[in-house]
């Protein structure tokens, strides 16, 4: 239920969640918002197996804050970025803005084991169900 | 990631069906024999040739229209490397592809991009294990692209037997040999953005410039990323101010940066695909891949990188519902 900030400059605003565990993420990130990006990933992610990010909020992406988002998933080549957190975790991406779906089919990213694009586009909301759990499957 | 070095190139000159025939075929049978992942990308009436000398088999081939297989070189990179990312099994798994590329109708500007591209694979594909037979027809070539296969290729092939290609150019020295043209000057007036690093504000300069182009949605969506992905690359460079100026141009927007004092000396920037492990560039090579020309210039006076997109007057996305890039 709960909902708390964890970076916020004015430019780019991450607020955690925990029902389900994960990140809102709001503005626009680049250079500047990076390092803000940057730790809130890492702190969201440590010793989770699953978090979800919601990106509708997002005005702008650059392809370094997309592939820090993708290397929450912890996936292998991350390592050398600095961003593979040395365990690896289901990310589920939320409210995906439709050009950053196309920024991650160019790059090939869309296909980083662990990586889910929520179909519905749903962003996560306080007290949803787990994956799992969830009734039907509400597209 | 295998880091081998196992690019392998070749130009296969031919002057008819049958010399075409005899060296694509076991090029490909040889590929389907040994379980690997075969791609053809040629005409269409060379798919049909292919098609019927390998008769069932056949169907196992992959296969694409030249034309519609990377429209421009840097996308024509991407989606080489993309196969075999996609098929190579395991890590040190190897791929085949037969690449003719489409030379008819092309502009000069054209031309030498594709050429400058069939020399650059060998250096940005060096880490993948492709082995890549090039066709070029002498029957509807101008004998200077022929000639130019012959310096951007480091081996020939007739039927199964390479041979060195006497005038291959190493393909740095050839990079720069073709891109050393001065880009167009921007016209007087056009708009001008002072970038000293300030990304934001750049990304408002061009979003306000694109709505005065009568740019909206995905078109001018690109054009921001492509721009702001450029001013990061120079951010990232060291200090400096770069002049940024924006006009329009009969079916293209021209976005150019000059920066004095700047030195590129990569030739091939933007051209490496980028991966999850970063890489200097990556950004220029996703802004090669959104734009329609991307061109970099480095010189005694500065640096200069200049990209261009379409304007709204293109048709070619409303040609092909569903496609919000040109691919």
């Amino acid at each position: 239920m709960t909902s708390c900030p964890v970076y916020d400059d004015g430019v780019l605003r991450i607020t955690s969640t925990s029902h389900p565990p994960g990140l809102t993420i709001e503005g626009e990130i680049d250079e500047s918002t990076y390092p803000g990006l940057v730790q809130a990933l890492q702190a969201s992610t440590s010793g989770r197996a699953e978090i979800h990010l919601s990106l509708g909020g997002v005005s702008y992406c650059d392809l370094a804050g997309l592939r820090a988002i993708v290397c929450a998933t912890g996936a292998e080549d991350c390592e050398a970025s600095g961003n593979g957190h040395g365990d690896s975790r289901r990310v589920i991406l939320h409210e995906v803005p439709a050009q950053l779906i196309t920024v991650l089919q160019i790059v090939g990213w869309d296909s980083t084991p662990g990586l889910a694009l929520d179909p519905g586009g749903i962003a996560p909301e306080p007290g949803r169900l787990p994956e799992g759990d969830r009734p039907g499957s509400a597209v | 990631m295998s880091t081998d070095g196992a690019f392998r190139h070749w130009a296969c000159v031919y002057d008819s069906d049958q010399q075409f025939l005899q060296t694509a075929v076991p090029f490909l049978a040889e590929g389907l024999d040994a379980g690997d992942p075969v791609l053809a990308v040629t005409t269409p009436a060379n798919l049909e040739l292919i098609s019927a000398a390998l008769g069932p088999r056949g169907g196992q081939v992959d296969y694409a229209e030249s034309a519609f297989f990377g429209r421009r070189p840097p996308q024509r990179v991407a989606a080489f490397y993309r196969y075999w990312k996609n098929h190579a099994s395991g890590s040190d798994g190897g791929v085949r592809i037969l690449a003719e590329p489409v030379w008819a109708g092309r502009s000069a500007r054209e031309i030498a991009a594709w050429t400058r591209m069939e020399s650059a694979l060998n250096v940005v594909l060096a880490p993948a294990s492709i082995s890549m037979i090039c066709p070029y027809d002498t029957r509807t070539l101008d004998p200077d692209v022929v000639t130019g296969a012959l310096r951007t290729h480091p081996a020939q092939i007739a039927g199964s037997r390479p041979s060195p290609s006497a005038g291959f150019t190493d393909p740095a020295e050839f990079a720069r040999s073709y891109d050393t043209g001065p880009l167009p000057e921007p016209p007087a007036g056009a708009p001008a953005f002072p970038f000293d690093g300030d990304l934001r504000g750049l990304r408002r300069f061009i979003a306000d410039r694109a709505a005065s182009y009568g740019m909206t949605g995905d078109r001018a969506d690109i054009l921001v990323l492509a721009v702001s992905e450029v001013g990061a690359y120079l951010k990232n460079q060291g200090p400096g101010t770069a002049a940024v100026r924006t006009w329009e141009q009969p079916g293209a927007i021209v976005c150019d940066f000059r920066q004095p004092g700047l030195s590129i000396d990569d030739p091939f920037l933007g051209l490496r695909p980028a991966r999850l492990e970063p890489s200097p560039g990556d950004g220029l090579w996703l802004a090669n891949q959104i734009c329609d020309w991307l061109e970099i210039r480095s010189g005694a006076d500065g640096g200069t990188i200049q990209l261009q997109v379409p304007s709204r007057h293109d048709q070619e996305a409303a040609a092909q519902p569903g496609f919000s890039y040109r691919a």
